[in-house]
């Protein structure tokens, strides 16, 4: 195509080759998608976590504004949403939530999708990244609700992520916790435990009720009121029952309740304790503390065969609080057998016992890590307080979480592995708080202001 | 000449590279435009939400609910438990941490043996607790090692064993719900219910 003398031949081989590589180099470009989802922006495995900054605008009403009830009703909706979100954020530990205060677009000013808003605006209070979203009530009295959610990314100025979530109004919270766990997937790689529930007992003066509710402190449901004891809750490995300890036949023993139905099934009924059941991640066996035999050692049983028990310690001393490892190959226990309460290990047929904690004089309820790489307990301190602290499974590592006045108690795991919860208990008031197991940050309570909680157990992933 | 014409070839080349660089530029900026576009129709997805699984709750608080524990007759107030008329056993205390019977709850438990030889229809409970310092299942236990020292005096002393059960309530039950010293004493202790027959 081009004219070149001959005194140029072996500059045109090199150069043509050079084109040609460079053609299809772009048209090889051409075809490659442009770096977008796969970019991670949270990285959980990094050691220091730096919080993401993350602004959520409130839902706005993208409807005709026929809804039900007021124009108040409507507005709430959005704000709620944002609210929850926020605060689930929060929670997680990922995120550095800005404040809506600081926020330079007034709400209403502007539109949910690319266009119809300034990008500047954003950027400019440093956050990065963007939820704005709208909903839209429709159906008979209002039932039905849409939820139209968008991530942006602030500094690439594009789109992470849009949904659209149909469903009920009164799912409301269920949606918005649905949208903050996928959100931090795409963001962070791993699904948020938002959807998740933790079961706890509300002690009253006589009798405990057993409860659940969600990881916001909301939907309280009270599951077992049978004016009786009840205690040590833990969830089934499918999320379906809870397994507890009660007195409503006299002795202490254990029983499951299904969440669909409301008669528990009673699984022990010994002499004597048998208490503090949990049940193995592979669903095949159900650990647990009984007395009958003369002092508290820890059994097995099968869920579809519970008649039929196989002793795990034996040993004078109280063997109580096993706790699985996550692939059920080993128990994490309390014994007293050198003296005082310390923290054992061993294999789940009973074989292979190892002493794992030596500090202190008082080291109880254990709880293993989703990942299996630490355990998390209960050291009671020489002034009698009560603290968590967490160990690597081969007793090294010794981390301690909480101090400072006021007993906390009952280590419980979320899903993921991130975040401990555990009852805290300050002049006699019992409440549910949550530690980011990475991160200095002081734990906040989660269970509702007005009611007692404590003994918590974090279930499953649900969905 | 040949410098001419090289001169000529190489002006080429640069117009040449020149002309790559720009399409390249005008491709890549296209694309950019094409997935934004694809972005904002493209990219959202719908889902229906099924609604929350159904959890069989309790009724509301402030219902009246039926009594299912065994009736109990009998039950310590204030460190005494009257099992008939005119007599009555009364609760024993231990030190922090601590299951065995100190002199003075073995004083006591001598008079409660008595009572119990002498009223030998009679059954009670042995019921172990605790103050409410350590964690709660610990607890359990060493209520229960409270209940089963106290048992096994009482035994020694000659009580029948059928007129004897034992429980632990740990720390759940406290006969002071105070937070100080004086409350936690009162809390450490085993005490003694009729049960019903």
């Amino acid at each position: 195509m081009i004219g070149l003398s001959s005194s140029c031949r072996s500059k045109r081989k090199k150069s043509r080759l050079f084109l040609f590589s460079i053609i299809i180099f772009l048209i090889g470009g051409l075809f490659t998608p442009s770096p977008s989802y796969s970019k991670v922006y949270i990285d959980i495995n990094a050691p220091e976590l730096h919080r993401f900054p993350i602004s959520v605008q409130d839902f706005q009403n993208l409807g005709s504004g026929k809804s039900v009830g007021s124009k108040d009703a409507g507005e709430d909706i959005g704000a709620a949403i944002g609210k929850i979100l926020r605060n689930d954020f929060e929670i997680s530990g990922l995120f550095y939530v800005l404040d809506p205060l600081v926020y330079l677009e007034e709400p209403g000013d502007a539109g949910i999708k690319i266009g119809q808003f300034d990008f500047e605006d954003w950027t400019l209070i440093g956050t990065e990244a963007l939820v704005k979203g709208g909903y839209e009530i429709y159906g008979k009295n209002g039932q039905n609700l849409l939820l139209e959610a968008r991530l942006f990314d602030v500094f690439q100025m594009k789109l992470i992520y849009g949904v659209r979530y149909k469903g009920r109004t009164s799912d409301l919270r269920l949606m918005a916790h649905k949208l903050a766990d996928t959100i931090i997937e795409k963001l962070a790689g791993q699904k948020g435990i938002f959807q998740t529930k933790i079961a706890f007992i509300s002690p009253g003066k006589k009798f405990n009720d057993l409860y659940i509710m969600d990881i916001d402190g909301h939907n309280v449901a009270r599951i077992i009121s049978n004016n009786s004891v009840n205690i040590f809750p833990s969830w089934a490995p499918r999320g379906d029952g809870i397994l507890f300890t009660s007195y409503s036949s006299g002795d202490p023993e254990i029983y499951l309740r299904w969440l669909r139905n409301r008669t528990p099934v009673q699984l022990t009924n010994k002499n004597g304790l048998d208490y503090g059941a949990v049940w193995n991640p592979q669903r095949n066996a159900i650990a647990f503390a009984a007395s009958f035999e003369g002092n508290s050692e820890i059994y097995r049983i099968n869920f579809n065969k519970p008649e039929k028990l196989t002793r795990l310690t034996r040993n004078w001393s109280i063997d109580i609080m096993p706790s699985w490892s996550p692939d059920g190959k080993k128990i994490a226990f309390v014994s007293d057998r050198s003296g005082n309460p310390q923290i054992y290990t061993m294999n789940h047929d009973g074989t292979g016992v190892k002493r794992l904690t030596y500090h202190g004089k008082y080291n109880t309820s254990p709880s293993w890590s989703p990942a299996g790489d630490k355990i998390a307990f209960v050291t009671q301190e020489r002034n009698n307080n009560l603290n968590i602290y967490a160990i690597d499974p081969d007793g090294t590592n010794l981390m301690q979480l909480t101090g400072g006045p006021g007993d906390e108690e009952r280590p419980t795991w979320s899903p993921d592995g991130r975040i401990l919860a555990f009852s805290s208990s300050i002049d006699g008031k019992k409440a549910i708080y949550i530690l980011q197991f990475k991160g200095n940050k002081a734990p906040i309570r989660i269970s509702p202001p007005d009611l007692p909680a404590s003994q918590p157990s974090w279930s499953p992933y649900l969905k | 000449m040949r410098r001419f014409f090289m001169r000529t070839s190489s002006l080429k080349c640069v117009l040449l590279w020149t002309m790559i660089f720009l399409l390249a530029i005008s491709i890549v900026g296209c694309k950019k435009k094409q997935i934004r576009g694809e972005e904002e129709t493209g990219m959202m997805t719908e889902e229906a939400i099924p609604g929350e699984p159904v959890v069989e709750a309790e009724p509301a608080a402030g219902e009246e609910l039926p009594v299912v524990e065994r009736k109990l007759i009998g039950t310590a107030v204030a460190g005494k438990t009257w099992i008939s008329d005119t007599a009555a056993l009364y609760t024993i205390y231990f030190d922090f941490d601590k299951s065995d019977l100190k002199p003075e709850a073995k004083k006591t438990l001598r008079q409660n043996a008595a009572v119990l030889i002498e009223n030998n229809n009679v059954k009670v409970r042995v019921e172990g607790h605790c103050d409410e310092r350590g964690t709660e299942e610990y607890n359990l236990a060493l209520g229960e090692r409270r209940a089963l020292s106290t048992y096994k005096y009482l035994k020694a002393l000659g009580v029948k064993s059928d007129q004897l059960m034992i429980i632990s309530y740990g720390e759940s039950r406290p006969e002071d719900p105070g937070h100080s010293e004086a409350a936690w004493n009162k809390n450490r202790r085993a005490q003694f219910t009729v049960i019903s027959q």
